[in-house]
């Protein structure tokens, strides 16, 4: 179509556009991790009663007041950590597979990952099964997701672009599954149900940290390792090879790395849209080039976007508490609209 | 990244059939989908939740009224089936207009993001803004001309301009958008978070007769365009170049022919809410039977739209008893596999 | 159509009925309804000389000491039945309508509201230093242990069908099992009196259905809380509506236009929302009643005939889900079978 619009840039394009000074590659992480940690210290102190900040931060050593501990330790401070590695787990697997697809629009939530963990979970939930074991499904359901991705996408060659559509057609599928099995589901689980769909931090448990904390710490590491490999990807396929990186193996790895970051994130904490997306893009305008710089800053600035918003979240209508889902869903829209018109100065 | 311009497609004319085998297969076809089609409003008609004695179901067919079943005939059935008909239809026709407008395979009412857009614009006037919901057919066509227009930006915003993949992850993006919206309005507005699923996906229960006769004259004048675009569309699909030189202006031809689809699509989802993907699948359907001039697949589209949509709905009427899926899930799960399907085809130039 | 409109739409009407039904309740058991009638915590109504209690409950057993006075309550059928004991809960969750509903007492209004049924907010609950938490293991399971960590913490398995059973475990872990008892007897003495008058005016082979409408969907209720409150009142549903298994069976199910002679009975009780009574609101709930209502299908059922159709409120046949409730109900049908709704 002969529109003349204006040009979004591939990873690989805003690379070539953007040098960089190395010390701002550095700095911009290290700032963003002290942004994080002051959004932590922030939430600590948030809540439906305000805690002075010192009496926040030695509740949380298990200092003070009996309340506030058990309010700072038990309720606040796994929330937080959560949101935080969530958050960090879906920029980083966006970050990854947009890479991966050589496509600025890709995402676990759009191209059925995240689709197929809804899905485990709520056949799981109809089933009756116990809250403790969702994330187990959830997680489950985005790995089976991605082996059939994979599978069905085995002919790639095509730049990753079949993946791309083979995803969509999986989240096409899974959605209709998950209201298929909605139909079915006895009435008084459907509340469980939605409250999972809709992304929701309420009431995560040092059991739910521990669990993404170990996912992260598998993952994490992991995307690192992958991420030169990515690099040289992005160049295109002639290239990569050229420089010695197996094209197919690579893709696979990544495609499983970037599952494997979703899956964490969306096993302890629901569908949260839209950081996968935005976070990446947000990393590559801040610090430009696929590099170690750029998948720390997309997993900062995703846990930033998520802490954010499960903050307003809950803030906003209280005592009604918004799922954090249904914030970033909001988020989105505008984010995308200004990256269009962003793009269409250019 | 693919480099070339958008590549021409299967709509492109890909072979010129021996006039007589041609001839054959473009007027053989239609009458055989004209019979599916009747085959599949038999379906509909005679299938239902409650089973019917099929005399019955004649009788009142032949106008009785003393019978329950009569009634569910005359004042269920028959609505339903309409409304099928018309909502497969105008998504099919669309689904042709759009492939052949944007010379791409995968365009299509569900994957620019129009259903979900319209289903959206809908939500949001009826419930948050208290419009009548017999306005929805305008809400709809707003909200996916909205999204169409936001879809096709997205995916020309790209150097390579719009190949087939950029179009459909924008669109998806864009849906994706839309129905988390949807669902958020729906789930801080109602008190009950189990009524959102009507308008996430499509279904053909309930649909009001009275909703079918306002449509009527906008169904017809985006038919007759849908017809009058024709000759335009396969001058398109020569390239830009020839269909200038055939007299054509594509600029314009594409924008009618987009105006047009967010139309159809809009009935559609007033009558049905967002049904997904039978706008994709159909036309490819009916390329496949009928070669690629779009008169000949407009009409296999219109003939087999309905047929796809209402075999849908039958199943998911007895599929799951006593609740009835709604027949959008149904084209979904049809659907996505096709769409697959397109995507490991070589010819798509991805 | 011709629906009958049962209840008096103003809640200033509301407030008399409801204090009646309150009296009625109380004075049925005699005696003690001093303590209840003002409905405060303060009240040592079920005053037990023993330090505390033991309850086996859904996640255990948990000791409760007596008597507690700050109590939490997350569901609406535990609200409903805290308050049908004389004990104003100190927090609630919302209601499932905009306001709360109009048969409970206006005690209610003082208990500070902490998020909803499904997420409630954990912080606001620790703060209010709760002695006794009561909810669900069907809502509430994935947040028992940070619950059980602010305060005793008592779960009913669920809601719904299961409420008498509930009436007596939050009884018992109020300290107040004389309590319990008596608000069960109360109500059970008046779904039978209301049973031996149907009895007597030959109406216990009267079939009642009870259906519902809402916006995208409409059901009929089996068994879950309408279902029990009107088998204790004695009367039969019609054979559609019957169930096998009471305890494993679909609470509900969903139905197609075409099923609409299956809604059909002697009498059919539709369930309209709170805020449908009070504005007539739901607009979308609206349309799918005209729409259904206007079918000829509709209007050929034997109630429709003959003007059987009842709407009712669902904030108590349906959402509230406790003995107040209950018991509003009974008033109901009370007004319907006996009173001048009747025949």
């Amino acid at each position: 179509m002969s529109i003349t619009t204006p040009t979004l840039p591939s990873p690989a394009e805003e690379t070539a556009r953007r040098p960089l000074l190395p010390a701002r590659r550095l700095l911009l992480p290290a700032a963003l991790a002290l942004a994080v940690l002051a959004g932590m210290v922030l939430a600590l102190t948030m809540g439906s009663s305000q805690i002075p900040l010192w009496r926040a931060l030695t509740a949380a050593l298990g200092v003070g007041e009996g309340g506030d501990v058990f309010v700072v330790r038990e309720l606040r401070l796994p929330r937080i950590l959560v949101a935080v590695a969530v958050g960090g787990c879906l920029g980083a697997s966006g970050l990854l597979l947009q890479g991966l697809m050589r496509n600025p629009l890709a995402s676990p939530d759009i191209v059925g990952v995240t689709g197929g963990a809804s899905l485990a979970t709520v056949v799981a939930i109809g089933a009756g099964t116990a809250p403790v074991l969702l994330p187990v499904a959830a997680g489950a359901g985005a790995l089976l997701a991605t082996a059939v991705l994979h599978r069905l996408a085995h002919h790639t060659g095509s730049g990753g672009a079949r993946l791309v559509l083979v995803g969509i057609g999986l989240h096409a599928i899974t959605n209709a599954g998950v209201t298929l099995v909605i139909a079915r589901i006895p009435v008084d689980r459907l509340g469980a149900a939605e409250v999972w769909l809709a992304g929701s931090l309420h009431a995560r448990t040092w059991v739910h940290v521990t669990a993404v904390l170990v996912g992260a710490a598998v993952t994490v590491p992991l995307a690192f390792w992958l991420l030169r490999r990515l690099g040289a990807l992005e160049l295109g396929d002639e290239l990569a090879v050229g420089v010695g990186v197996p094209v197919t193996r690579t893709r696979t790895a990544l495609l499983v790395a970037s599952a494997l970051l979703a899956g964490v994130a969306v096993a302890v904490a629901g569908p949260i849209g839209f950081v996968a997306l935005g976070a990446p893009h947000i990393a590559r305008r801040l610090v430009g080039p696929t590099s170690p710089a750029t998948l720390a800053t997309a997993a900062l600035v995703g846990a930033l976007l998520v802490l954010a918003a499960d903050l307003i979240g809950q803030r906003l209508l209280a005592p009604t508490a918004l799922p954090a889902g249904v914030v970033t869903a909001a988020l989105g829209a505008p984010y995308l609209l200004w990256l269009l018109h962003r793009m269409g100065r250019r | 990244m693919t480099t070339t311009a958008p590549p021409p497609t299967r709509t492109a004319p890909e072979r010129a059939p021996s006039a007589g085998a041609g001839a054959l297969r473009t007027v053989v076809t239609p009458v055989v989908l004209a019979v599916l089609l009747v085959a599949a409003l038999a379906a509909s008609i005679a299938i239902g939740s409650v089973p019917l004695p099929l005399g019955e179901v004649v009788a009142a067919l032949g106008g009785a009224r003393e019978l329950d079943s009569h009634l569910i005939v005359q004042d269920l059935r028959l609505p339903r089936t309409l409304s099928g008909v018309v909502a497969g239809s105008c998504l099919a026709v669309a689904g042709v207009l759009l492939q052949g407008a944007t010379r791409n395979p995968l365009a299509s009412p569900t994957l620019l993001g129009i259903t979900s857009g319209g289903g959206f614009a809908v939500v949001l006037g009826v419930a948050v803004l208290g419009m009548p919901s017999s306005y929805a057919v305008w809400a709809a066509f707003l909200g996916g001309a909205g999204a169409a227009g936001l879809a096709l930006a997205l995916a020309g915003s790209g150097r390579d301009g719009m190949s087939p993949v950029r179009l459909a992850l924008s669109g998806a993006v864009i849906s994706l958008l839309l129905s988390s919206w949807t669902r958020a309005i729906l789930s801080l507005n109602e008190t009950h978070s189990d009524e959102v699923r009507h308008w996430l996906a499509g279904s053909l229960a309930g649909r009001d007769a009275a909703a079918l006769p306002p449509l009527l004259p906008l169904l017809l004048v985006g038919l007759v365009a849908a017809v009058l675009l024709a000759r335009p569309l396969d001058a398109l699909s020569l390239g830009d170049e020839t269909a200038v030189g055939l007299g054509q202006r594509p600029g314009r031809v594409r924008l009618l022919a987009g105006a047009v689809a967010v139309g159809l699509s809009a009935i559609a989802v007033a009558l049905a809410g967002p049904i997904a993907f039978l706008g994709l699948i159909v036309p490819h359907l009916a390329r496949f039977l009928v070669g690629s001039r779009h008169r000949d697949v407009l009409l296999a589209s219109a003939l087999l739209g309905p047929v796809v949509l209402l075999t849908a709905d039958v199943v998911g009427r007895v599929v799951a008893p006593p609740t009835e899926v709604q027949a959008g899930v149904l084209t979904a799960l049809i659907g996505a596999p096709v769409l697959v399907r397109i995507a490991s085809r070589k010819k798509v130039g991805l | 159509m011709n629906l009958s409109r049962l209840r008096p739409t103003a809640p200033s009407l509301f407030a008399p009925a409801l204090g009646a039904v309150l009296a009625l309740t109380l004075a049925a058991c005699g005696g003690s309804a001093t303590d209840s009638a003002d409905g405060s915590s303060e009240g040592d109504a079920g005053g037990e000389s023993t330090e505390s209690v033991t309850v086996e409950h859904a996640m255990g057993s948990t000791e409760v000491p007596c008597t507690p006075q700050t109590v939490v309550t997350l569901g609406q059928g535990q609200t409903d039945s805290v308050l049908a004991m004389g004990v104003t809960p100190a927090g609630v969750v919302e209601p499932w309508t905009d306001d709360w509903y109009p048969y409970l007492p206006d005690e209610v209004e003082q208990a500070e509201v902490l998020g909803t049924e499904l997420e409630p907010d954990l912080e606001r609950i620790a703060a209010l230093q709760p002695d006794l938490i009561l909810g669900s293991k069907l809502r509430h399971e994935a947040f028992y242990s940070q619950l059980s960590e602010i305060a005793p913490t008592v779960f009913s398995e669920t809601i719904g069908v299961a409420w008498k059973d509930n009436v007596s475990l939050w009884a018992e872990a109020l300290c107040r099992p004389e309590e319990g008892e008596r608000v069960l007897s109360a109500y059970e003495e008046r779904a039978a009196a209301l049973s031996d008058k149907l009895a007597d005016a030959n109406q216990t082979d009267t079939e009642v259905s009870i259906v519902r409408f809402m916006p995208d969907q409409v059901r009929i209720y089996l068994t879950g809380f309408p279902g029990s409150v009107v088998r204790d009142a004695g009367l039969g549903r019609p054979e559609p509506q019957q169930v096998e298994d009471w305890e494993s069976s679909e609470q509900l199910i969903e139905i197609s236009e075409e099923r609409i002679p299956e809604m059909d009975g002697d009498v059919i009780f539709v369930m309209v929302s709170s805020e449908h009574y009070a504005q007539q609101g739901n607009q979308t709930v609206d349309e799918q009643m005209d729409r259904w209502t206007s079918t000829d299908l509709w209007q050929g059922l034997d109630a429709v005939q003959k003007g059987n159709v009842v709407e009712v409120d669902e904030a108590h046949w349906n959402l509230g889900g406790g003995i107040l409730a209950a018991n509003e109900m009974l008033g109901d049908l009370e007004d319907h079978f006996l009173g001048d709704g009747g025949r």
